[in-house]
């Protein structure tokens, strides 16, 4: 376990280099740790899970300033295993963005080149993992926000089945999408974190009392099929991420496994789906934000003035481009052109992962991202480019599925990730094949 | 092809209770016609016979209840009105609710 504390990652983090990847930091003498599985390790956590003691602000002036009355299930599972929470980590604003540029507290920078993003939305907690700060870091996933920014700090990214970790204190952003998932240095560390806060919650109607991962670790992969997402290796991707990744689809070839080529023929319409869902569901959920109830308020001469002044003080560019979009999704005469299409498309995506699936391929291995980490400001003016980073790691959330991003090496510098998708609740067989390719593959920790 | 004007981005924010600068609403009325178009692939869903069936039991269900809400910002200034104004039903100064059936021993008499 690292032997660094908040005092110390703080003082890193003042320095001319600092990577901006935490926007509070505990008291260390609040030691609270004992006994269990992560017994005296210091974790960070993602700026929107709810703790007792720090600020809960998901990257958003609207939220300054605010601490929460409860705290979230998955932190406090950490702290019953033993782990402490080093601080909360810098985010895109309610989780929406895909390099922290979002976050109203400034962006983070990627440990590897500080004149790159380090992905989002969690991409605080994924620099400060990949930094050294921490072994473990807990981040959220709506629609790739561990996974993407795993892949462009080289580290290892887990968005679990939906339900398999309680979102009870996670605040919301697309409910239906949205789930807590884990960073670690290796899969071990990542996996460690997911077991611990995994499990269901009767505070969170939507957690499901699902068998806890079975882990197992293989030393080949005789008889098992890995299936490649045509849809997923064509154009449209790096050609370093490319070689990379054929690197590992050898790799698993060579540790015994069948590779076959599958089909998604939906993957397409995947980001207009979540585009329109995540934006809908967003909408509702931060009507929340009044001026009333949380953080901010503007001042102004009359109740509905005071909510508009707040609101439109109180996001961020970003936020109000979603929430409008959602707005407008589900508004009279465009409801059923946008959010029912939209819902249908969602299904079609499952459907095509579970015709797979039937079919016997055991995991999906693809990019995790197109392409490594970008310049920051490089996508700022151009909200589709940005969207379109999202194109390898929505569909598993749109369907529900497990999925994580693992190393697979470098492109002149820069990590890249190769994202495996398993069947529902089959995590144990995706990290299992996740270790493979730790140990397979040249520029693993 | 233009899916939303700078009007319909007016009406939007007022749906949102967000308030927009000049600037922004022009720059928000390019953003959502760049993604609003890219949403065009979205025409090639299936139909879904069962989902429109599920669907139209949910609409006349929600009808019995006033149906779905149209799409009109909600005026939370109502509040600067006394309740008698906007209140379905109230007596002596207190709210009016329907008794849960449990008390009643079957459906609620709304007083």
């Amino acid at each position: 376990m690292t032997a660094l504390g908040p005092d110390a990652v703080r003082r890193r983090e003042a320095a001319p280099d600092g990577l901006n990847a935490f926007v509070s930091f505990a008291d260390e003498a609040d030691d609270t740790s004992s006994d269990g599985p992560l017994a005296g390790a210091w974790v960070a956590v993602k700026d929107n899970l709810a703790t007792l003691e720090l600020p809960t602000t998901c990257g958003s002036r609207i939220l300054e300033g605010y601490v929460s009355p409860f705290e979230a299930t998955a932190v406090r599972r950490l702290r019953e295993a033993g782990g402490r929470v080093l601080g909360k980590t810098n985010m895109d604003e309610f989780g929406m963005g895909s390099s922290t540029e979002s976050s109203a507290w400034g962006p983070s920078l990627n440990p590897h080149d500080r004149d790159r993003v380090p992905g989002g939305s969690s991409g605080g907690s994924a620099a400060a993992v990949a930094a050294g700060y921490v072994r473990m870091a807990l981040g959220s996933d709506t629609g790739g926000s561990v996974r993407q920014p795993a892949a462009f700090c080289g580290v290892v990214g887990i968005k679990p089945t939906y339900g398999r970790v309680s979102r009870y204190g996670l605040v919301a952003y697309a409910s239906s999408l949205d789930q807590v998932g884990t960073f670690g240095r290796t899969v071990d560390d990542a996996a460690r974190l997911l077991d611990v806060v995994a499990g269901p919650d009767p505070r969170d109607a939507t957690s499901v009392e699902a068998q806890p991962i079975q882990h197992r670790r293989v030393e080949s992969l005789e008889g098992l099929t890995v299936g490649l997402p045509s849809e997923y290796w064509e154009g449209g991707v790096d050609a370093g991420v490319r070689l990379r990744l054929e690197a590992v689809r050898e790799a698993l070839r060579e540790g015994g496994a069948t590779v076959t080529a599958v089909s998604l023929p939906s993957t397409a319409r995947a980001i207009p789906a979540y585009y329109v869902l995540a934006p809908a569901e967003a909408s509702s959920n931060l009507s929340r934000y009044d001026g009333v109830r949380f953080g901010l308020r503007t001042d102004a001469p009359d109740l509905a003035s005071m909510v508009r002044a707040t609101r439109s003080d109180g996001f961020g560019v970003e936020v109000k481009r979603r929430i409008m979009l959602g707005a407008f999704a589900l508004s009279a005469g465009y409801y059923d052109a946008y959010y029912g299409a939209a819902q249908r498309v969602r299904r079609e995506i499952s459907d095509d992962f579970r015709a797979v699936f039937d079919a016997g391929v055991d995991v999906l291995l693809t990019p995790t991202t197109p392409g490594p980490a970008f310049r920051l400001g490089e996508k700022l003016d151009d909200p589709l480019a940005m969207y379109l980073q999202d194109v390898f790691t929505v569909p598993p959330n749109l369907a529900g599925l497990p999925a994580m991003s693992v190393p697979a090496g470098t492109v002149d510098g820069l990590p890249v990730g190769a994202q495996l998708i398993g069947p529902w609740w089959q995590e144990a067989t995706m990290i299992a094949v996740a270790r493979v390719i730790e140990a397979r593959i040249e520029g693993g920790p | 092809m233009t899916r939303v004007t700078e009007a319909d981005v007016e009406r939007i924010a007022e749906l949102a209770h967000v308030r927009l600068e000049r600037g922004e609403r022009e720059r928000l009325t390019h953003d959502m016609n760049q993604i609003l178009a890219h949403a065009d692939a979205l025409r090639d869903a299936t139909p879904d016979t069962a989902e429109a069936e599920e669907r139209d039991e949910a609409d006349e269900a929600a009808a019995d209840f006033g149906g779905v809400r149209p799409s009109e910002a909600e005026r939370p200034d109502r509040l600067a009105e006394t309740p008698d104004v906007w209140a379905p039903k109230m007596a002596d100064g207190f709210f009016v609710v329907p008794p849960p059936p449990a008390v009643t021993g079957g459906e609620g008499d709304g007083s």
